[in-house]
């Protein structure tokens, strides 16, 4: 008896036959169309493949001439690859699980030039929601608003237009309230106390009626001069005379006394004149510094330099390589499946009894990718390094392996070198993604910092490049140092359309900087939010220089305001010095001679006095035995 | 309408000459395809019925019959099933066919699909001999006597045998 049913068997083994023919001939065909609709989907730009061949029986799969359009730009290819060649292991294949032992990419390129458009053709795309961005983009993108908004004021050097015409332009008349100046003020209220205190002097020395004092003791000298002693009563009427003398010569004195202390007191309004003067000077000194302290000249803050020229080439660099770090997050999330024991899951029908995995494998694992290329390609020839390095354990389970994603990259040509490295670790709690990054002698042209006429040419310069990206939990942090050299400043040169002046103050701002050192740090924590840290060396050497030259500029201002307000103190000097002069002449010319005729008169009345008290002395004498006789 | 083929079906291996034992194997074997729940394992059987010379009919039969009837063994199948898959000396023996590359899509962790191929193999000999039995009776006692009703005349020699259920 047959146990077997021919009439089944034979159209099974047709069917089977077929379908290995389909499989042989023209499975390559639809798993080329398969890839390239899937690529499109995914980076939005055409997707080209030269070729896909697949191995059945060894279950090796090689794709050739892989070129996949940037989006971005419509004629460069965001990834070129020769080739990519790997092997899949059969029996976890049937547990719906990928293990790559070793796979190999070949001849990688980027940024790479096309002939023709990747542009696909229009498609709705999915608006993205508000509130679907992650913590780390929103933060970026607030970084990169920052970056642009700091950028967009550079160059801060045309500041120097505004600073110089506010300098040049500047009139101490049109701004300063001659009023309000310390040193005016001072002379103005100098000339008021000098002419009050010389019409004091006038009132005073016209309060003294010296001609009618005089005339006084004229009369009363001639008197005396006049009078002879015979008798007693004529004695005693001189002695009466003479005490009146006397008591008119105090008076006298004494308005000579005051007359001298009016003349005094002018010889020292002179010299307290003098003094004024010469205080005004130094008040000239600080109203010039009070002037230029509220000159609005325009601040110019050199401290940003750096941050203006690299901030936002930096912040661009850091968003696409967060971009690459949150796409690792994406496929490698931070919580694999743990091993489990024996358990019981409920179902609608039945109970699933789960056994403990041996050896369990994650659904993929790509062991190890050698990868080799160049940093060149069609359209970038100039620069090409070539490099070589691997990339080991792409798991979706690294709990499950036991080891972390890890990658090294190298290139080194006689000029360049280059050298990208980093791990993937989800073997912890928290997943901690790190990539470290140098590249040396780059042209600096290629970072991509803008040419503009307030900077030294980068054209020329070399530059070094190290950086690191670490994403710890939520926490984002990258540090990146840049040294540029070999930068080339041409004082010479002219620039079309700017004013010579701000030539002339850039010149003085760059000459000698052949090198600049930048150390930025970036941290988008959840705790503190976003943290932007940027210094330079140059930021100190510009504003220094910066410093002198605003120095030297307000210096020549205030050398035009010393002259202003000295000349304008000067002019109310002399009328000051030519009104008191006036006055003090006058006033002398009243004391004077009135000094004179008193000290004439005082000297006379003395000598009469004295004369005429000797004679009545002597006279008295020759009276006595006159008397003793009368009695 | 797929009762009516069913009926004809059977009626035709009871009514013809096809050997009791490939009636009974099929028998035996729809019985499993019936009882076990599961594409894949469905699949395997249905492929084995298709590949050996078992009696197509009476496997879809027993498939048929014992598919409704599974639906109240569920419970008994469940508690065979999970018992079986709880022995302790047992759990080595899964554990390793459980990291097996295909084994696991059998589903056989499962305690329906374990307690239901439990049930099948239990019913697999007792239903193999009661099959090859009643086709023996049938055919001595019965089959002369059907093959005179005008139901089986309409559903294996009539018009609508040879147009609509053909």
């Amino acid at each position: 008896m047959k146990i077997f049913r021919t009439t089944f068997i034979i159209p099974a083994v047709i069917i089977t036959a077929l379908i290995i023919v389909f499989f042989i001939f023209y499975f390559d065909v639809y798993l080329k169309k398969a890839f390239i609709c899937a690529g499109e989907a995914a980076f939005g730009a055409k997707v080209e493949i030269g070729s896909v061949k697949t191995t059945f029986t060894k279950l090796s799969l090689n794709v050739n001439a892989l070129k996949i359009g940037d989006k971005d730009n419509e004629f460069t290819n965001l990834i070129d690859i020769d080739n990519i060649n790997f092997k899949v292991r059969f029996i976890p294949l049937l547990s719906k699980k990928v293990i790559i032992d070793n796979m190999s990419v070949g001849g990688l390129k980027w940024g790479t030039a096309r002939k023709t458009s990747n542009k696909l053709p229009p498609k709705k795309k999915k608006e993205k929601k508000p509130g679907e961005e992650s913590f780390l983009g929103r933060k970026m993108k607030e970084a990169q608003k920052q970056a642009a908004a700091e950028f967009n004021a550079f160059p801060g050097v045309k500041r120097f237009d505004e600073i110089q015409r506010q300098l040049k332009d500047f009139s101490p008349q049109s701004v300063i309230d001659m009023t309000g100046i310390q040193s005016i003020a001072k002379i103005q209220t100098a000339f008021v106390d000098v002419m009050g205190r010389y019409d004091s002097y006038v009132k005073t020395i016209n309060s003294f009626n010296v001609q009618t004092q005089i005339d006084e003791v004229k009369a009363l000298t001639d008197k005396i001069s006049k009078t002879e002693i015979k008798t007693a009563a004529d004695a005693a009427a001189l002695k009466e005379n003479l005490q009146a003398l006397d008591a008119k010569r105090k008076e006298l004195e004494k308005s000579y006394s005051d007359l001298k202390t009016v003349q005094t007191s002018l010889a020292k309004d002179v010299a307290d004149q003098k003094n004024m003067f010469n205080d005004i000077s130094s008040l000239i000194s600080n109203d010039v510094d009070e002037i230029a302290s509220k000159l609005s000249v325009p601040k110019l803050d050199f401290k940003n330099i750096s941050r203006m020229l690299f901030g936002e080439i930096w912040i661009n660099r850091v968003d696409k390589a967060l971009h690459y770090m949150e796409l690792v997050r994406k496929y490698m999330p931070e919580k694999s499946k743990e091993e489990k024991k024996i358990e019981v899951r409920e179902r609608m029908k039945g109970r699933d009894i789960i056994y403990p995995l041996k050896h369990n494998l994650p659904s993929l694992w790509i062991g190890n990718i050698s990868v080799s290329g160049t940093t060149g390609g069609e359209g970038k020839e100039n620069i090409q390094v070539t490099f070589k390095g691997f990339v080991k354990n792409i798991t979706s389970n690294q709990k499950l392996i036991g080891h972390n994603t890890t990658f090294e990259i190298a290139g080194d040509d006689t000029n360049q070198k280059i050298n990208l490295s980093g791990t993937f670790d989800r073997l912890t709690e928290i997943a901690d993604d790190k990539i470290l990054f140098s590249l040396e002698g780059v042209e600096a042209a290629r970072l991509g910092i803008p040419e503009t006429d307030y900077t030294p040419s980068f054209k020329q310069a070399k530059s070094s490049i190290t950086a690191e990206f670490i994403l710890k939990g939520n926490d984002f942090t990258t540090k990146a140092g840049l040294y540029i050299y070999g930068l080339v400043y041409d004082s010479s040169r002219e620039f079309p359309g700017i004013d010579k002046n701000i030539s002339k103050y850039v010149n003085s701002l760059w000459q000698g900087i052949n090198s600049i050192n930048v150390n930025a740090e970036i941290g988008i924590l959840k705790e503190s939010g976003l943290k932007f840290a940027f210094s330079s060396d140059i930021d100190k050497i510009l504003g220094q220089r910066f410093g002198n030259i605003l120095n030297a500029a307000i210096g020549d201002v205030k050398e035009t305001i010393r002259k202003e307000i000295t000349q304008y103190v000067e002019s109310q000097k002399k009328v000051l010095q030519a009104e008191a002069d006036n006055y003090k002449a006058k006033i002398q010319k009243e004391i004077d001679p009135k000094l004179k005729d008193i000290q004439k008169q005082l000297n006379d009345v003395k000598a009469l006095i004295t004369k005429k008290e000797d004679e009545l002395k002597k006279q008295t004498a020759s009276l006595i035995p006159l008397n003793l006789l009368g009695k | 309408m797929f009762i009516a083929k069913l009926i004809k079906e059977f009626l035709k291996v009871l009514q013809t000459d096809v050997s009791p034992n490939q009636i009974a194997f099929g028998a035996a074997l729809g019985v499993f395809l019936g009882l076990v729940p599961g594409i894949l394992m469905k699949c395997i059987l249905f492929v084995l019925i298709l590949i050996l010379r078992v009696n197509i009919g009476s496997a879809l039969a027993a498939w048929t019959l014992f598919g409704v009837i599974s639906f109240a063994l569920d419970p008994i199948s469940d508690k065979i099933g999970f018992f079986i898959l709880n022995i302790d000396f047992l759990i080595p023996l899964w554990t390793y066919l459980y990291n097996l590359a295909i084994v696991p899509f059998t589903k056989f962790n499962n305690s329906m699909v374990m307690g239901n191929i439990v049930l099948g193999l239990l019913f697999f000999i007792p239903v193999f001999f009661a099959s090859k039995k009643f086709i023996s009776y049938y055919r001595t006692h019965w089959r002369d006597k059907v093959a005179k009703w005008r139901l089986t005349k309409l559903l294996t020699a009539g018009i609508l045998s040879h147009t609509i259920l053909k």
